[in-house]
């Protein structure tokens, strides 16, 4: 099949799936393997005063048990923050670096939340595992916990980390204090909110584990992440050993969202126990072991304002919020926050003043990482409320508000004043064509139809802009073999998206080939020769450029090979879809033939490219929700959503809408039904799906999606990034459409998740019954 | 999961027998709470009895103004019974939104009946029809079966046979369902019986329970109205993160009204 960028083509990694041949962790085995488990912290906050093992050594079956001691024994180091790395260090606003706490596989002395590892215990199977690690005395001292940012920097708090004065991590500013001030000073009006943007469970479908074998000095680690090579780098680190020593392979991977590019401890503690008991060691956690340990998201105590002039023109924006980051600083965490929030603040619209604060702490809750839509989603529920408030109190359309604020096209390229410069975005036009697919104009006849059922109903809209980023570099390869076929080497992975498909879908058109002759290879550092991974929307951008470029690379190659064998100059020869030619003339040789003639000769046809492309992209977006509300319950439906964006070149619209709509759906979750409780103990209350919602199917409308592709300049394919833009419109267009539905009542904001029960209090006292 | 000893009983006496000889013998019929509690190393039975095959627990059948289901029947074929659809159609009707397809295909109306959560479905249909639970001893009226939070009637070893259910001329179930689990936040099951109106709730506090002020109001008067002004208390009430007790109590009233209107349609 000839294939071209932009058509529909199915994913050739479903039939695998759906027939149940994926090859996740759980499905792979090897030989004389042992099963491990990992004792777990029962509290929040507290001293280990004692820590026994000796009853689960000498249990049945029990193979070792590992502590903090063995872990300093064998000279193991810390899982990295990475807040002094320099690839990744942003410094406080006063200058000063910020802390480094540790992050042990095992605890060491003290266990700072509830699920933080103790030991690891390994066994013939997982039941003595299980049996064994009950029999490890732990003399626990317990301390008050701290379970948000308010409490964790109040005076006399309990410290987690000495390293930490203050439980503070960081404090870090972007844009003109004095001149924010002064607009604030001088304006018509101020809309002020408090927001909270609420801690995320990211709850991906394929639960955490890590394998390990080690033969000699060689250690395989199989893992499930977003990038195979950042995980050798992190493992090669913590024990100490050269990278060459370490191999990791990802098979698939049963979702990530940014949260499966931590490294998890276990990764470390099923290497060392191989190491040490010379046999594979597998260790698979359980869901329960997910909710309390897996990394989580968001969390944004946030207090923000904006300031406008007597015609609702925008005079300057200030936001603060205080980030509970709960008990450790997974590494680039930091990094993901601040650049990911800060350089999109402003979103759409012009501020010619702005800053913005945020401040970091530590708390005993599972620490927090990127999840999809990382910053943008807190920027655009901070400024999508805002704004609506605003044109609320103001007696402004809400459309009309907006319309006088977005950065024009011929503004661009456009310095947003808070450390973005976006090289394109036609946000009026996209607010518009958004507004006609969700016939916003049509929506007074609804509400009326609704109303005579006894329902509210209210429509509500967020223009978002965001920064995809991700590590600067990824790496391609692309093998030309004599058995007609493409090899291609990615660096970047899946975790659900569809990888295969368009990276195999990028190559075939660029080369002119088949799209059955490319077999595509990621996920194991033995193949691949180098990598990041996927995060920040950037494979496409990255690691499809790369792709291209290899291509290209292979095909000069190819035409000196072709030289030869045409006896021409290498100038004189052209590619097309597959044909190496020499201009003017009949002569050619097929690229097959020139791969074979290339390995007659102790060569290949290849070319590779670790490929650098530093700058950040804008994918932007309008989405528009539209609620029913029961009036009685509380109940919220979201009956119609639609989204126009612009992710610049569409590869694959069929793949492209599968991330809209996923992306979607996780903001609805975010909006609607997604609530992390921790008691004032710091225990996990949400610890289930039977008490942690996340959206179902049935939760969900038919979504009306629409693209409108303004290509990005900056690299070869023209794409912008696709993968976060649903999670970070959807929260502020679904609360500003409840908002709508319940101005009647007088409400003014909704926490998030916007549960029946919130909804039913926000109506106050006017509500029925 | 600790390791047990599985057995699939080939009658009721020999399943009574087999959990009286074992150390800590529990029946097994869908598994659908069992299971999960034994996976959690929360449950601990030395002995599992299969009671889910057997023949004289299954089925459903009506006669004489009575719906009899056997208790190894799954939610799925109540939900989907002519019968029963017939006889009594709040009753298929409330099994049919009981928790996902799945959870109807494994699930058995002994097993919820046994188990008494404070949120499951069932319980409602047999405390609002005022339904007799039978078991390999006994029967037991509905009124004196349920005992409170995961509490019932029912002794060491008694296995429930079957459930009876007198038909009403009228009756409804309205379920406000937990976002998260779909078991029920509230549930409301009104029934217009021969010996009055019954209102049963669910989900609302620490064990299924009757309501006597919207009995009386709805013995005078079958209409939605009638309930629509009648507040619960919430002083009984459970309040956990999925909702608070007043919130729980103000959708009884809803539930209840709407039950009420659902019957009457
Ligand atoms: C995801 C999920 C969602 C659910 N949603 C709902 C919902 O919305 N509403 C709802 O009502 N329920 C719900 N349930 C519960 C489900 O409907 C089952 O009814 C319930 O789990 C028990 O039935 P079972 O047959 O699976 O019992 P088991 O798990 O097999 O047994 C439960 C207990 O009852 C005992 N037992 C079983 N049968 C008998 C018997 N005949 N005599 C004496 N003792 C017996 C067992 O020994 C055990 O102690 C849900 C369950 C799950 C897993």
């Amino acid at each position: 099949m000839n294939v071209a960028i932009g058509q529909p083509i199915r994913r050739v990694e479903d039939d695998r799936l759906l027939r149940g041949q994926g090859r996740f962790l759980e499905d792979v085995r090897l030989a004389h393997e042992a099963q491990a488990v990992v004792l777990r912290s029962p509290h929040a906050h507290a001293h280990i005063r004692l820590l026994d093992p000796s009853a689960a050594r000498a249990a049945p079956g029990v193979l070792a048990v590992l502590t903090h001691a063995d872990l300093a024994a064998e000279g193991v180091k810390s899982l990295p923050p990475m807040t002094r790395d320099p690839r990744y260090e942003i410094k406080n606003s006063d200058g000063s670096r910020m802390p480094e706490p540790e992050h042990w596989p095992l605890a060491k002395d003290k266990v700072r939340h509830v699920g933080d590892p103790v030991a690891f215990v390994v066994a013939e199977t997982r039941a003595q595992a299980l049996d064994a690690a009950a029999l490890i005395a732990v003399d626990y001292d317990p301390l008050p916990a701290v379970i948000d940012a308010a409490s964790a920097r109040a005076p006399g708090a309990p410290v987690l980390h000495d390293g930490a004065p203050g439980n503070r991590v960081l404090e870090w500013s972007v844009g003109d204090r004095k001149a924010t001030d002064d607009a604030f000073a001088k304006a018509h009006r101020v809309t002020r909110l408090k927001l909270h943007n609420n801690r995320l469970i990211c709850a991906y479908l394929e639960p955490r584990a890590a394998m390990a074998s080690v033969t000699g000095d060689a250690i395989t680690l199989y893992a499930s992440g977003q990038g195979a090579h950042r995980f050798r780098e992190t493992l090669s680190f913590c024990l100490g050993v050269a990278q060459d020593d370490v191999r990791v392979v990802m098979g698939d991977v049963g979702g990530g969202f940014g949260p499966r590019g931590f490294f998890q401890p276990e990764n470390v503690l099923v290497a060392l126990a191989a190491r040490r008991l010379g046999r594979p060691v597998r260790w698979i956690g359980d869901r329960a072991e997910s909710f309390t340990t897996d990394v989580q998201a968001r969390d944004h105590a946030i207090e923000c304002a904006v300031a406008l002039d007597a015609n609702g023109r925008f005079l300057a924006l200030d936001v603060s919020s205080d980030w509970n980051m709960g008990a450790y600083v997974p590494a680039r965490a930091v990094f993901a926050q601040i650049a990911h929030m800060g350089p999109v603040m402003p979103g759409a619209y012009r501020f010619p003043a702005l800053h913005f604060t945020l401040r970091g702490y530590l708390t005993n809750m599972a620490p927090i990482y990127a999840l999809r839509g990382i910053g943008r989603a807190e920027a655009s529920h901070i400024l999508e409320r805002l704004i609506e408030e605003a044109a609320h109190e103001m007696k402004l359309d809400r459309v009309e508000i907006r319309r006088r604020n977005l950065v024009p096209a011929s503004a661009m390229p456009y310095d947003n004043k808070a450390g973005s410069t976006y090289d394109s975005g036609e946000f009026e036009a996209i607010m518009d064509k958004a507004l006609d697919l969700a016939d916003w104009r049509g929506f007074g006849a609804r509400k009326a139809q609704s109303r005579a059922r006894g329902l509210l109903r209210g429509i509500g809209l967020c223009n978002f802009v965001e920064n995809a980023g991700g590590a600067p570099s990824e790496f391609a390869e692309v093998k030309a073999d004599p058995a007609r076929r493409l090899d291609l080497y990615v660096g970047s992975g899946p975790s659900g998206q569809g990888h295969e498909t368009v990276y195999a879908q990028v190559l075939a058109a660029e080369l002119g080939l088949p799209f059955e002759d490319v077999r595509t290879h990621i996920g194991d550092t033995a193949i691949v020769k180098a990598g990041y991974g996927s995060a920040a929307s950037r494979s496409m951008r990255k690691a499809g450029s790369a792709v291209v470029l290899g291509a290209r690379i292979m095909i000069e190659k190819g035409k000196i090979l072709a030289g030869d064998m045409m006896e021409a100059t290498p100038a004189d020869i052209e590619y097309q879809a597959g044909w190496f030619r020499v201009a003017g003339t009949d002569k050619s040789v097929h690229l097959y033939d020139v791969a074979a003639h290339a390995r007659a000769k102790g060569e290949e046809l290849s070319g590779a490219i670790d490929h650098k492309q530093p700058e950040e992209t804008f994918p932007n977006g309008c989405q528009v929700a539209e609620v029913e509300i029961d009036p009685e319950t509380g109940k919220v439906d979201l009956v119609r959503h639609s989204f126009v964006n612009d992710v610049g070149r569409v590869i694959n619209p069929l793949l492209l809408d599968g991330q809209l709509h996923g992306g979607v759906a996780q903001g609805i979750g975010q909006a609607m039904t997604e609530r992390t409780v921790y008691d004032a103990d710091g225990q996990l209350l949400s610890g289930s799906f039977m008490d942690y919602c996340i959206p179902r199917a049935d939760d969900m409308p038919f979504f009306a999606t629409a693209f409108h592709e303004v290509p990005c300049a900056g690299n070869p394919l023209g794409v912008k990034g696709a993968g976060e833009g649903g999670t970070t419109g959807a929260p502020p267009a679904i609360l500003n459409a409840i908002i709508d539905a319940l101005r009647d009542f007088g409400a003014t904001d909704i926490d998030m998740p916007a549960a029946p029960e919130t909804v039913w209090r926000a109506m106050g006292a006017r509500r029925p019954g | 999961m600790y390791a047990f000893n599985y057995h699939r009983a080939k009658s009721v006496d020999e399943a009574v027998k087999l959990q009286k000889s074992a150390s800590e013998g529990s029946f097994l019929a869908g598994g659908h709470t069992l299971i999960p509690t034994m996976k959690q190393r929360l449950a601990k039975p030395s002995d599992v009895i299969d009671i889910s095959g057997l023949k004289e627990l299954q089925g459903i059948s009506v006669a004489g103004g009575t719906v009899t289901i056997g208790a190894a029947t799954r939610h799925g074929d109540v939900a989907n019974s002519p019968e029963v659809k017939k006889a009594i159609p709040a009753l298929a009707d409330l099994a049919g939104h009981i928790g996902d397809p799945q959870v109807r295909n494994r699930g058995t109306i002994g097993g919820s009946l046994a188990n008494n959560d404070p949120a499951a479905d069932y319980p409602a249909a047999v405390l609002g029809l005022g339904a007799t639970v039978h078991t390999n001893k006994r029967a037991i009226e509905a009124d004196k079966y349920f005992k409170g939070l995961f509490e019932t009637a029912l002794e060491q070893g008694e296995v429930i046979t079957k459930v009876t259910f007198p038909v009403a001329e009228k009756a409804a179930y309205m379920k406000f369902p937990n976002p998260a689990s779909r078991y029920a936040l509230v549930g409301v099951f009104v029934a217009k019986t021969k010996g009055g109106v019954r209102v049963a709730v669910t989900g609302a506090g620490p064990g299924v329970f009757r309501s006597a002020d919207m009995e009386k109001a709805l013995g005078a008067s079958f209409e939605a109205d009638a309930v629509a002004s009648i507040k619960v208390s919430s002083k009984n009430l459970n309040s956990d993160i999925h909702a608070s007790a007043d919130y729980r109590a103000h959708l009884v009233t809803v539930m209840a009204k709407r039950a009420v209107a659902k019957a009457n349609s």
